[in-house]
């Protein structure tokens, strides 16, 4: 479908011990985005992720140990730009991303509405909920994020994401965090003249495992957020914010 | 007045750090960027002993009502400057780390692509991962 010179699509899946499931987000994946190159992005798993992901004929980049979500995705960043890929659909291995998004936040990319398109849940249908902790920590955030871009930002942490050719030469060498690409993240494109928007999209309850938002972390993520945030502001003020790299 | 036996031992203790600290550096189990606040720390334990009624004045003129609390102070500060200097080594470790993670993990993956390419040229069999590969030998 989609395999003209000058739009090349790839889609990046960062996968951390998701071998349960995988059989089921892959196919549906396929389905969703066809014309679209797969890689998967091996988080150091300790299970069959990548074998189960190279018997559906995805590429597999294996990471010898455990980065984390952030330090994976940007090895996809990486591997897109250096094999020439005009655009990246970053989304998540543990099926919570409805794949059904991926045309519609490409599209926002492809036609030049934006640099970066972000599927919200909450302008989407929501079937998601949080801690309480960090539902109220991504509502301070959001609103930190829409006042300073002046744009409203209703789900800064989502990580289902539709990236142009420039934005991925942004990140693939800097200028993203190794743990969760957040809010701070958000502002960091904002001030380097990226346009970022944000398109309704279905997110789920995992299909199987653990979600990485349990027991303390919601702590840990609202003080390391507001650290962040705080600092890409300063930067800024500081005139030493991000700038575009040649690349 | 500090016991003279105690101004003894500390001083041998001082010596002993130094000697161990700058042992190290001797064969190359410490670099000379770790070592210099160590041998600091070393110095001003060998010191301090030495100088302890000068050190007990200087505690006095600065308002110490207790003058052995200027060296605790002095040691606490040193013991968070060492601390601190591993937490910013730790923070550029990580990010060298994380590059170094990212770029093995996509060479292997192109040489994999290429030892691939090669043996399809050759008209092997192809091994579909490295798993099965492993299987395979094994």
């Amino acid at each position: 479908m989609r395999t003209a010179m000058n739009d090349r699509r790839l889609i990046i899946i960062p996968a951390y011990n998701e071998a349960a499931n995988l059989p089921r987000v892959l196919p549906e994946i396929r389905a969703a985005a066809p014309g679209y190159d797969l890689v998967l992005v091996d988080d150091g798993s300790r299970d069959a992720t990548p074998a189960l992901a190279a018997a559906h004929g995805v590429a597999v980049v294996s990471l010898p140990a455990n980065l984390g979500y952030g330090g994976a995705v940007q090895t996809g960043f990486r591997y897109a730009v250096r094999r020439g890929y005009d655009l990246a659909v970053v989304i998540d291995a543990d099926g919570q991303h409805d794949p059904a998004g991926i045309p519609l936040l490409a599209e926002a990319v492809a036609d030049g509405r934006a640099d970066v398109a972000i599927g919200s849940r909450f302008r989407g249908r929501m079937q998601y909920h949080q801690p309480w902790v960090k539902r109220a920590g991504m509502a301070l955030f959001a609103w930190v994020v829409s006042r300073a871009t002046g744009r409203e930002v209703t789900d800064p942490t989502s990580g289902f994401q539709a990236l142009g050719r420039d934005v991925l030469c942004f990140f693939a060498y800097d200028n993203y965090p190794v743990d969760y690409p957040d809010a701070d993240t958000l502002l960091v494109l904002h001030y380097a003249g990226f346009r970022v928007i944000e398109a309704p999209v279905t997110m789920r309850e995992r299909i199987a495992g653990v979600s990485m938002h349990s027991g303390w972390r919601p702590f840990y993520y609202v003080g390391k957020m507001a650290l962040a945030i705080t600092m890409v502001l300063w930067r800024q003020l500081t005139h030493q914010g991000a700038r575009r790299v040649a690349t | 007045m500090i016991d003279p036996r105690t101004r003894v031992y500390m001083f041998v203790l001082g010596l002993a750090v130094l000697a161990f600290v700058l042992n190290l550096v001797r064969t190359r189990r410490l670099q000379e960027r770790y070592a210099l606040l160590w041998l600091l720390a070393g110095v001003g334990l060998t010191l301090a002993p030495v100088f302890i009624g000068q050190i007990d004045r200087f505690a006095y003129m600065l308002g110490f009502a207790y003058p052995p609390a200027l060296l605790l102070m002095l040691a606490v500060v040193g013991l968070l400057l060492i601390i601190f200097q591993l937490s910013l080594t730790i923070s550029h470790n990580s990010d060298h780390l994380k590059v170094l993670t990212q770029e093995l993990g996509l060479l292997r993956h192109e040489v994999e692509r290429l030892a691939a390419d090669v043996d399809a040229l050759r008209g092997e069999p192809v091994p579909q991962n490295p798993q099965q590969e492993e299987q395979a030998r094994g």
